[in-house]
């Protein structure tokens, strides 16, 4: 036999698998009276994968529920096989337990029973569901500020990329096409001195 | 094993903004028949706890045009007592017992509130421990 135990809000929902019987139930009813213990007392035990069930383990089940009630908890059980339900109808005493078709049958009638939320409630979540939004708006102008800063950054790169080819255009010697002309046509000259020199000796004298 | 916090407390929780006005936490309480309810911030950090006393001492001090108040924001109590939720059941206990809290908020260890333990709880978990044995 396995145990797996989930919530869901105030309910405590116990999933048991395999056999029940009259050794391994200590089992089941130590981790009922843990859950007690704990001051939980709502407790749904969910047997649809629950093999075989002894009655006397059913009808101990009755007595922890009886237990619940004192602290106005119940133990409550869902998901039977058939041939366990009929079993368990022969022999189930007073208080009865109450038994569900299934799980979630028994979490749409729990549900059911809980109090609806006041409208005071009702409100408080929509205040915080605004406040979480306005959060939300908040964070998303944050961004909206990053995005202006960083529009602004590049603008200022761009600006300082424009200064920087206009230093470099300023300080480049010659600084005109002309001027380029002139250096280019006086280094061809001088190219051209220099073929017209014979080896070792002084250039031509035109 | 001996409970822990984690193991009594209740998840359920209902809590309020700072920013909640006077009216909307009175309905609450009284809607819900709590005795106070935990404030926290957009986080989900416990930042303290409007009680049914702080309202009443919040009336208690409008003198003129009553009606005003009920617009105007809680006043709550911000120093409160917390509890880890590894903090063992006699501690539990013990602080129940000597500085009559009528509650317990358990946070985590980033202070976020995660559940609560009533002095309703504490009764089930004695009135169960009592009749099953420890």
């Amino acid at each position: 036999m396995k145990l797996k135990l989930a919530r869901d809000k105030d309910l405590n929902i116990l999933g048991i698998s395999g056999i029940v019987d009259q050794k391994n139930y200590a089992i089941l009813r130590a981790g009922v009276s843990q859950l007690f213990k704990t001051g939980k007392n709502k407790i749904l035990l969910d047997m649809a994968e629950v093999e075989d069930l002894d009655p006397a383990a059913f009808m101990d089940l009755a007595q922890l529920h009886a237990l619940a009630r004192e602290m106005l908890g119940e133990v409550m059980v869902c998901g039977l096989s058939p041939a366990i339900r009929q079993k368990v109808a022969v022999i189930q005493p007073p208080p009865a337990i109450e038994i569900f078709a299934s799980l979630a049958e028994a979490l749409g009638a729990i549900n059911d029973r809980r109090a609806p939320p006041s409208p005071a409630q009702e409100a408080l979540d929509e205040i915080v569901n605004l406040k979480k939004r306005i959060l939300e708006l908040e964070s998303a102008s944050d961004a909206n500020k990053l995005r202006a800063e960083n529009a602004s950054l590049k603008e200022q790169v761009e600006r300082l990329q424009g200064q920087l080819v206009a230093v470099m255009l300023e300080n480049r010697e010659p600084n005109s096409i002309g001027d380029w002309r002139e250096r280019h046509q006086l280094l061809e000259d001088q190219i051209a001195d220099l073929l017209a020199q014979p080896e070792g000796g002084e250039p031509k004298k035109s | 094993m001996e409970p822990t916090a984690r193991d009594i407390m209740s998840t359920d929780l209902l809590t309020v903004s700072s920013d909640c006005t006077l009216a909307e936490v009175l309905k609450l309480i009284v809607g819900q028949r709590v005795t106070g309810v935990p404030v926290v911030n957009a986080e989900g950090k416990m930042i303290g706890v409007c009680s049914d006393y702080d309202i009443i001492r919040q009336f208690s001090k409008a003198k003129k045009r009553p009606t005003k108040i009920f617009a105007k924001k809680i006043r709550y109590s911000k120093k409160v007592e917390t509890v880890a939720t590894d903090t063992p059941l006699p501690e539990i206990v013990s602080r129940f017992v000597d500085k009559k809290f009528r509650r317990l908020p358990v946070v985590d260890r980033n202070g976020k509130l995660v559940g609560i333990i009533t002095r309703r709880d504490m009764m089930k978990v004695l009135f169960y421990q009592a009749k099953l044995g420890k």
